[in-house]
């Protein structure tokens, strides 16, 4: 879902698209592809065109604060949904597979309402098993037509999610 | 003999002079109010009191409560700090007749000091340089004595303050209607319309000397600071030595603020302000406390000023003469506020979520607040201020970018951003600059396109973070992997 990100008087368009540890980031009209880990102190460690960085946030509300390129940004964030209340979280709504493997299980169909948390599909690879769970309550809009045992590709969608 | 030390401030110069204080065995009092209590220096401290209620006036700016304070704990002395009561002669008068020492000079001196006329008047009289001027009623060949100080010029009202009836003469055709208006709108503000001519001066730098005077009567110069890097009057960036004065008009200000010092009998840790323009320097005001940027002359001269302050108030003299004392290297202070600059400097309370500080030779952090903190509006906004250390110019300011390119502080706006492009500047490496630099260099500053990462670390750190996956032959229902395995979490 694509939001509006503020700097002081400037507002980007944003979107990020997640699977794994990659992502693809839209600002404005540019497009990013990067990789990005969690590291235990708290900090992001984050690659952008093979240039890695240690990044700081923090969050209360519709504000984030994030440290990085050794400058700190206070950013102001709207959903782009219009009528509606800037939500605390703004929860994707596209869900990518974060791996390659096989497709275990499929738990709902298209057009089922689900609750954030439910586990919706299952995938296995290199023994271990991966629940991607629907990340806010919505609608099942469309969800992958691969049979079960199928292969599943890095980055492939898996589910999308709309509005009740 | 002092003991026992209640610091009547608070923020990060409460919190330079319990560190000193515990480096020298004294034992310190910390005073707080409301909203104060868990502040780094109530925690620092080896004992607290709390004095009243958020507004200054009903705490730190209070007599009785600091004083009825020091009493309860049996306190020997009072250190003010910078601000507050810092430079209230009738606080320092109330101190010494509590029987208390107040840590700065005599409450005479504060007073001299505090009127602008009279301590311009000693200066003078002392031979100290003042900004050129007739000083008497404006009579005779107006134009000659005009000639004498030189264009471009103020006319001001002698009883004048906030602007009114004062006008700036840039040359003599310009004289008379200005002398003219000036002392119409006098008698109209002031009900009196005695004018002075005073030279203007459009770009000066602001230069400062750090005195110190021990009670024997001995008193020594540390120094310049250049102190020009300022917004709303107020400074942000200090450094020294100063890069506008060679080692002869050094020697000639010191000597200045020595003179200064002498002429009103000071003891105490102080500061000679001047304002610097065309090789020529003219005496401003003398602050008769530490100043905030203090740590700049500490660096480069390799004394304590807090710790002498005390020394000086317990009737020690100086250890150390005027030939003793030496500039070393380089060193650049900025100050960290909690303020927006693209926003005429407005400031910017809020809590400060995460701070990481920057570490490393030549690096010193003077810090006032701690993860969790809240920055009401009851203060100034003073959160920290970084001081770096380096051989030369130079390299102190590629110290001062790289330090400040490491100091994290998230959850409010600050200044951080705007004194990095400043380190970064042309204008500010060149060093001809005067106190109208923010002015006429960043005033319509903004903070840059951020980078991807920026927008990238904001929208991932909203979202679940990849956790551990589950092996799939573990089918333990009891197991806790059962339940963690979720690549995807919300939190």
């Amino acid at each position: 879902m694509a939001e509006t990100v503020t700097i002081g008087s400037k507002s980007y368009s944003v979107n990020i698209r997640r699977s794994g540890s990659s992502f693809r980031l839209q600002i404005d009209d540019r497009d990013y592809e990067g990789e990005f880990s969690r590291l235990n102190n708290g900090s992001l460690e984050i690659i952008i065109d093979g240039r890695r960085s240690i990044t700081y946030s923090e969050k209360k509300s519709d504000e984030s604060y994030v440290f990085a390129d050794g400058i700190n940004y206070v950013l102001r964030r709207q959903s782009h949904k219009v009528g509606s209340v800037v939500q605390d979280e703004p929860k994707e709504d596209l869900v990518m597979s974060p791996i390659t493997g096989k497709l275990l299980d499929r738990k709902v169909a298209s057009g089922s309402s689900v609750s954030e948390g439910d586990v919706i599909i299952v995938l296995e690879a290199m023994k271990m098993e991966h629940r991607l769970r629907s990340p806010r309550d919505g609608i099942i809009s469309r969800i992958t037509s691969i049979e079960i045992g199928g292969q599943v590709k890095e980055g492939e969608i898996m589910f999308e999610l709309e509005d009740e | 003999m002092i003991k026992k030390i209640l610091v009547a401030n608070r923020g990060e110069i409460a919190c330079r002079i319990i560190k000193a204080c515990k480096e020298m065995q004294i034992s310190t009092v910390a005073v707080y109010s409301d909203v104060d209590s868990e502040s780094p220096h109530v925690l620092m401290a080896d004992e607290a009191i709390l004095i009243g209620p958020a507004n200054p006036s009903e705490s730190y700016l209070d007599f009785d409560k600091i004083v009825g304070a020091a009493k309860q704990t049996n306190s020997d002395a009072i250190h003010p700090g910078y601000g507050f009561l810092s430079e209230n002669g009738d606080f320092a008068k109330y101190v010494n007749d509590s029987d208390l020492v107040f840590i700065g000079p005599n409450p005479d001196t504060i007073k001299v000091m505090g009127d602008k006329a009279v301590s311009k008047k000693m200066m003078a009289e002392a031979g100290v340089p003042t900004i050129p001027g007739n000083d008497g009623e404006l009579s005779g060949n107006i134009d000659a004595v005009a000639r004498d100080i030189g264009y471009p010029l103020m006319v001001k009202a002698a009883a004048g303050g906030g602007g009114k009836g004062m006008r700036m003469v840039e040359s003599p055709e310009e004289l008379e209607s200005a002398i003219e208006a000036a002392s119409s709108e006098a008698r109209n503000s002031f009900g009196n319309d005695t004018l002075i001519l005073e030279k203007y001066l459009d770009q000066p730098r602001h230069l400062e000397v750090q005195i110190l005077g021990d009670q024997q009567g001995n008193v020594i110069h540390l120094y310049e600071r250049e102190c020009s890097i300022q917004r709303r009057h107020q400074k942000i960036i200090e450094e020294s030595p100063s890069p506008a004065i060679n080692n002869k008009l050094r020697k000639m200000m010191g000597e200045a603020a020595v003179k200064a010092a002498k002429a009103v009998n000071y003891s105490n840790a102080g500061t000679v302000e001047f304002l610097f323009q065309d090789g020529k320097f003219y005496f401003l005001e003398m602050n008769t406390r530490i100043q905030v940027e203090h740590g700049v002359t500490e660096m480069v001269c390799g004394i304590d000023l807090v710790k002498w302050q005390i020394r000086i108030a317990r009737g020690e003299s100086l250890d150390m003469v005027q030939k003793d004392i030496k500039q070393r290297g380089h060193s650049i202070e900025c100050r960290i506020y909690a303020e927006d600059p693209s926003r005429n400097f407005l400031p910017t309370p809020g809590i400060v979520r995460k701070m990481v500080l920057p570490e490393g030779s030549g690096i010193r952090n003077d810090v006032g607040v701690e993860e969790g903190q809240e920055i009401t509006s009851d203060y100034d906004p003073l959160l920290a201020k970084l001081v770096v250390w380096d051989s030369n110019r130079s390299d102190a300011i590629r110290r001062m970018d790289s330090a400040l390119g490491q100091f994290v502080i998230l959850g409010l706006i600050t200044n951080q951003p705007f004194l990095r492009d400043i380190m970064k500047s042309e204008s500010y490496r060149k060093a001809s600059f005067s106190t109208r630099f923010v002015d006429e260099h960043f005033s319509d500053w903004e903070l840059g396109p951020p980078s991807p990462e920026v927008i990238a670390t904001a929208l991932l750190a909203s979202k679940s973070a990849p956790e551990k996956v589950s092996p799939v032959s573990s089918r333990d229902p009891y197991s806790p992997w059962s339940n963690k395995g979720t690549w995807r979490q919300n939190i």
